[in-house]
C-alpha cells in the first residue's frame, strides 16, 4: 500500500508527537530504550485523541527499505509531553505489526497516581480514585480499540 | 469533524473491496442470483474487519430530533445463507464518538437473539468525572448519564421495533 492512511481528530497534535527525521530516515523513540532508526515511508498515522481524553494514543507505522514494517506508538497520559510513554517495534511483516496493535494493552501506559499504603489519604478517597483511575483505563481502552478497527478497516478497504 | 464520523459510514460504504471473494458452491439455491452479492468489508470494534459476500437487507436508524446520541443496524445476508449485522452507536464526543462492529450469524434465530442480546451500554464509558475535587466535570457527567439513559432506551425501542418483545 503506497497511499498513506490518515485518521484525524483535527486537533492539531504537538510538535514532538512527530517522529523526529534523520538522514532521510525516521528517529522512533522508546521509553527506557535507544530510539529506532528506521529508513522508508510512513505507511499510516492515526491519534485515538478526542477533546475529552484523559489519555489518548498515536500511531505511525512505517514500511521500511528493506522491507520490515515499523511501528511508533506513543501514550500521552495527559498534556505535559514529559510522561509520556513510546514505544517502537520493527516486525517482519505487516501482519504481524497489525497482529501486535490487536494484542496491545492501552491501559497499562496509564499512571496509576493511587498509593493505597499511604495513611494520610482515607480508605474513602482511595476508594474515589480507584474508581477514577478505572474510568480512565475503560476510556483509553475504549477509544484505543476504536481506532484500531478504523485503521484495520481503512487497511482492508484500501 | 471527529477521526471516525470523517469516514464514510459502512450503509454507505459497504461494497468498496479490493479484491472479489472466492466463489462458494456451498448454497445452490441462491447461486442463480449471484449477481445480487458483492463482497463487502463490516468494521469490527478493535479487530480486523469482517469479509463476506453479501447484499443489503435492511437498513435502519433511530435518529430524531432532540437525541444527540443515536444508533443504525445494517443486516446483510451473506452467499451461504448466513446473516451479518454491522451496529453503529454515534455518541457525543464526551461519551466517546462513533463506536461500530460487525458480527456473523448461523442463521436467522441467532440474529435478533444476538441484536436483543447487545446492550448499547457497552460502546460507552460513563464520563471522567473528577471524583475527588466534584465540579464542572460532575456537572457534565450528571448530563452524559442521563443522556446514556435516553440513547440506551431508545436504542431497545428500535429493536423491540424490528423484532419485537424478547421471548421471556
Amino acid at each position: 500500500m503506497s497511499a498513506m492512511l490518515s485518521l484525524e481528530t483535527g486537533i492539531p497534535s504537538s510538535p514532538s508527537t512527530a517522529p523526529a527525521i534523520s538522514e532521510g530516515g525516521y528517529l522512533l523513540r522508546q521509553s527506557g530504550g535507544k530510539p529506532l532508526r528506521v529508513r522508508g515511508e510512513l505507511l499510516a498515522e492515526c491519534t485515538s485523541r478526542t477533546p475529552a481524553a484523559p489519555a489518548w494514543q498515536d500511531l505511525q507505522i512505517f514500511r521500511c527499505d528493506d522491507g520490515q514494517v515499523a511501528v511508533a506508538l506513543r501514550t500521552c497520559r495527559d498534556n505535559q509531553c514529559e510522561s509520556d510513554v513510546f514505544h517502537a517495534h520493527r516486525f517482519d511483516s505487516l501482519e504481524k505489526a497489525l497482529a501486535w496493535l490487536q494484542a496491545f494493552d492501552p491501559a497499562a501506559d496509564l499512571f496509576a497516581d493511587l498509593d493505597a499504603s499511604d495513611r494520610r489519604i482515607s480508605a474513602t478517597e482511595i476508594a474515589l480514585r480507584a474508581a477514577s483511575l478505572r474510568q480512565r483505563a475503560d476510556w483509553v481502552e475504549m477509544q484505543y480499540r476504536s481506532m484500531i478497527g478504523e485503521l484495520l478497516f481503512q487497511f482492508d478497504i484500501g | 469533524m471527529t477521526r471516525r464520523s470523517a469516514m464514510a459510514p459502512i450503509a454507505a460504504n459497504p461494497f468498496c473491496a479490493h479484491e472479489p471473494a472466492a466463489p462458494d458452491r456451498a448454497s445452490p439455491a441462491i447461486e442463480s442470483a449471484d449477481h445480487h452479492f458483492h463482497p463487502v468489508i463490516l468494521p469490527r470494534h478493535g479487530l480486523r474487519p469482517l469479509h463476506i459476500c453479501g447484499r443489503a437487507l435492511l437498513h435502519v436508524s433511530n435518529r430524531c430530533v432532540g437525541l444527540p446520541a443515536w444508533s443504525e443496524l445494517t443486516l446483510f445476508e451473506t452467499r451461504t445463507s448466513g446473516l451479518a449485522s454491522t451496529l453503529t452507536h454515534h455518541l457525543t464526543e464526551s461519551l466517546g464518538g462513533v463506536w461500530r462492529d460487525s458480527a456473523l450469524h448461523a442463521n436467522a434465530p441467532a440474529l435478533p437473539r444476538a441484536i436483543q442480546a447487545h446492550d448499547p451500554m457497552i460502546a460507552l464509558v460513563l464520563p471522567c468525572a473528577d471524583l475527588v475535587v466534584p465540579g464542572e466535570s460532575c456537572r457534565q457527567a450528571g448530563e452524559d448519564i442521563a443522556l446514556a439513559g435516553l440513547f440506551r432506551g431508545a436504542w431497545f425501542g428500535m429493536v423491540r421495533a424490528l423484532f419485537g418483545n424478547e421471548p421471556r
